[in-house]
């Protein structure tokens, strides 16, 4: 039986090794591929995570990525201006970024565009902190964030693959510059225009659902944390929901609960779900993404906020 | 539990660790302990319903040995209608009530039946047949009653093959609970391997698929052709990758613990026609519907007509077992419609071949065949995948308007066509070039463990680590 044992030990020891081996191998042939490329146009998490120094920085999803052009705002409010929205990440992904900037300056103004039902419990907030799995070993101060990703995430880092994870086509396509749609156009500093307009039968759109959730603990947290960090770094923080356009019988849950915090530490927080000037179609590339002419019209109410009130 | 997760590993490794440490006498003991906890992760209430059709079996099977002809058949009325009803009423109540209701209201009267918001219990349908195999054998005086009510409730719920099979027969099973199980390296190795193998079909490929699957079956009307072709195809990978992945973890596990499982699949997609599909398909499930209710209605044996009937009947059946929708009554229906049509067929085809010329390119005949059974096979899981009768029709509808971009999900495509290749590429070689260059049992034992490392690797760096449940969970 010993000997047996010793048998299988060896074999299971030996398999271990060679995982550990090409674990480290692959890991760090990965690790150096994703950081070679040059960061601004190719990775923004990059980007804003290790490089990025203007005055202005965007955070939020794609709705603060396809809406808010940072060349008009730095151009009206004689700031640098960068626009760091992610598609598909929220609150977590915001404050994480939030935290990677506090560490090397401090901007002057903030922008942080949240979504309608930006606390309502979704599991899909937490599987895509995947996005800052990269950013694990060289950013300590995110490490809390990403713990919220499972309870298991720190043995998972232990490997050095792990952080790379489904990351594989996409450092070969990048490092080979074989599929350029997929990064952001030159010069426009994060901001993506969205050039189509939504082709959606009727003028009108009425949304009847009422959802009451209770707000995730987590995002709310990290939404007052994120606040938190502003103030105390005297960073001019401004909350803005941007248009969406069908109108909401209902107010989401979100919303009251983002405007009162934000009311509670004297931030300007802007609502435009409701602004009729908004709703019409040739603004949106679809129910929730302003298109080109709609990200204009809403950058200049974007602009006027913040001039007002950095004047006051 | 799910095999997919860090709970099970570490379970797995306490529970193997300590059943080889254990004297044999109580194994069985931490074999059924270990089984529970398995189950009781879920909705741990819920182990009362196994505990009471375990109860029910156990003494039925015990009563069955001594009773006289006329008793028997009373005895297994009993334990079938103890066990489908448990399975009819979390499974199928609401959709019996709904149909009615509508059927009532169609035919003028104002009726609605009440239903219940109830979770289904995992596997039921899996030890519900795995317990009907039991009585039905003990019945037929094929297996002996088992005496010890332990080692019966462990049959039931041996924790590999609890909530998705194989569905075990006890031929098969029960005297491996009396067996001594000595430590073996090779077989632990092999289970291990087995398990591995499972591992990056459920998270490499399935999982991965499932990203692509989901997001266009789930908003048909904003898909084009293109991409509902294309999800159809990846679904029918994801299911087979999904449940011969789960298959492959479950055999593995309890090779490991020194136990021999049925074969589940045995390379599907590489069947020549669909009745090889589903020899190959869920070997448990199939040949349990063949023997315990094809061949009672009297299989081949009949007239042509009632062949026909059989097939179409087993179908519909198999259909309603994996769901109560008409979502899977068709997608049984039609899969006895396949086979029926290559009943009517089977002395077209060979003269088929000769007039093509076919019959004298081999390869090119394989491969064909291949292709249509597939393609046969992806049309009828288009029943299956989608949401409701209304989507599958829509589905097909849409699936002739090729305009448009392919739907890519960023690099999930790329990602779903690798690990589909992948497959293909093992499965071509362990059917067709068992001889050739062999990685994973190559004599050099440095090949062989490097190739093992490299899976794992490969799941580290391509699995899809936040994904769901097994698909036939819900089953």
């Amino acid at each position: 039986m010993n000997g047996k044992i010793k048998v299988f030990l060896g074999r299971f020891l030996l398999v271990c090794f060679l995982v550990i081996v090409f674990d480290q191998a692959v890991g760090r042939l990965l690790n150096h591929f994703y950081f070679k490329h040059e960061p601004v146009n190719h990775n923004s998490t990059t980007y804003v995570a290790n490089y990025c120094d203007q005055q202005v920085l965007i955070f939020g999803s794609s709705r603060a990525c396809y809406q808010y052009i940072s060349n008009e705002i730095a151009d009206k409010t004689k700031l640098t201006c960068f626009n760091a929205g992610v598609p598909g990440n929220y609150i977590l992904y915001s404050y994480a970024m939030l935290k990677c900037v506090l560490k090397r300056y401090t901007p002057k103004v903030v922008v942080l565009d949240i979504m309608p039902d930006e606390f309502k419990f979704s599991q899909d907030n937490y599987d895509r902190l995947s996005i800052l799995l990269p950013y694990y070993e060289s950013h300590p101060e995110i490490r809390e964030i990403i713990g919220l990703k499972s309870k298991y995430e720190n043995l998972k880092l232990l490997s050095m693959i792990y952080p790379f994870n489904s990351f594989a086509i996409d450092i070969i396509s990048r490092n080979l510059h074989t599929n350029k749609n997929e990064f952001r156009p030159d010069g426009q500093n994060g901001f993506i225009p969205l050039l189509d307009t939504i082709n959606q039968p009727g003028d009108k759109f009425v949304n009847k659902d009422y959802e009451n959730y209770k707000p995730d603990a987590e995002l709310l947290m990290a939404y007052n944390s994120f606040i938190k960090e502003c103030i105390s770094h005297h960073i001019k923080l401004f909350v803005f929901i941007s248009p969406i356009l069908d109108t909401h019988l209902f107010k989401n849950n979100s919303i009251k609960i983002a405007s009162n915090i934000a009311l509670k530490n004297k931030i300007p927080f802007l609502d435009c779900t409701d602004q009729q000037e908004f709703k019409k179609k040739i603004f949106f590339k679809d129910f929730g993404h302003l298109n080109i002419n709609g990200a204009r019209l809403y950058t200049t109410e974007v602009i006027r906020q913040i001039k007002a009130q950095s004047y006051r | 539990m799910l095999f997919n997760s860090f709970q099970f590993v570490f379970f797995f490794i306490i529970v193997s660790t300590l059943f080889y440490a254990m004297p044999f006498k109580f194994r069985w003991l931490l074999l059924l302990t270990a089984s529970c906890y398995f189950y009781m992760v879920y909705i741990p209430v819920y182990i009362l319903i196994l505990a009471f059709t375990i109860t029910i079996d156990y003494f039925v099977g015990l009563f069955l040995e001594t009773a006289s002809v006329r008793y028997k058949k009373l005895l297994l009325v009993i334990s079938i209608i103890s066990n489908i009803g448990i399975l009819g009423f979390f499974k199928y109540y609401n959709f019996f009530t709904e149909n009615i209701s509508f059927l009532i209201n169609h035919l003028g009267y104002k009726a609605k039946l009440s239903s219940f918001s109830l979770i289904l219990p995992i596997g039921l349908s899996f030890h519900t047949f795995q317990a009907l195999s039991y009585i039905i054998e003990v019945y037929r005086g094929n297996q002996k009653a088992e005496k010890h009510f332990g080692i019966y409730a462990l049959y039931v719920m041996f924790f590999p093959q609890l909530v998705a099979g194989p569905i075990e027969r006890p031929q098969n099973i029960l005297y491996q609970f009396y067996e001594k199980k000595v430590f073996d390296p090779d077989g632990i190795s092999s289970g291990l391997k087995l398990m591995l193998r499972g591992f990056f079909k459920k998270l490499v490929i399935a999982d991965r698929l499932a990203i692509y699957v989901n997001a266009v079956y789930n908003h048909p009307a904003s898909n084009n052709g293109k991409s509902l072709i294309v999800a159809t195809f990846f679904f029918a990978f994801q299911i087979y990758c999904d449940f011969s992945g789960y298959s492959d973890i479950a055999i593995g596990a309890a090779k490991v613990l020194g136990f021999k499982l049925v074969t589940n699949f045995n390379n599907p997609y590489l069947s020549r026609n669909v009745s090889e599909f589903w020899k190959r398909w869920h070997i448990s499930l199939t040949t349990w519907f063949r023997d315990y209710l094809y061949i009672p209605l009297g299989g081949s044996r009949v007239s042509t007509a009632k062949v026909y009937l059989n097939i179409l009947l087993v179908f519909l059946i198999s259909g309603l077992w994996h769901g109560a929708s008409w979502n899977f009554i068709l997608w049984g229906g039609l899969n006895g419609l396949y086979l029926i049509f290559l009943k009517i067929t089977r002395k077209f085809w060979p003269l088929f071949y000769r007039i093509t010329y076919l019959e004298k390119i081999a390869w090119l005949k394989i491969s064909l065949q291949m292709v249509v059974t597939t393609i046969f096979v992806c049309f009828s899981w288009v029943f299956f995948r989608a949401n409701t009768m209304t989507d599958s029709f829509l589905i097909f509808k849409r699936m002739t308007l090729l305009k448009g971009e392919l739907f890519a999900g960023g690099y999930t495509l790329q990602y779903c066509f690798l690990g589909i290749f992948i497959l293909l590429l093992y499965e071509i070689k362990v059917e067709y070039f068992k001889k050739t260059f062999n990685l994973f049992n190559n004599s050099n034992y440095l090949i062989r463990n490097c190739s093992f490392a490299l899976v794992i690797v490969a799941i580290i760096m391509l699995g899809v680590f936040d994904g769901g449940q097994f698909i036939y969970f819900q089953f």
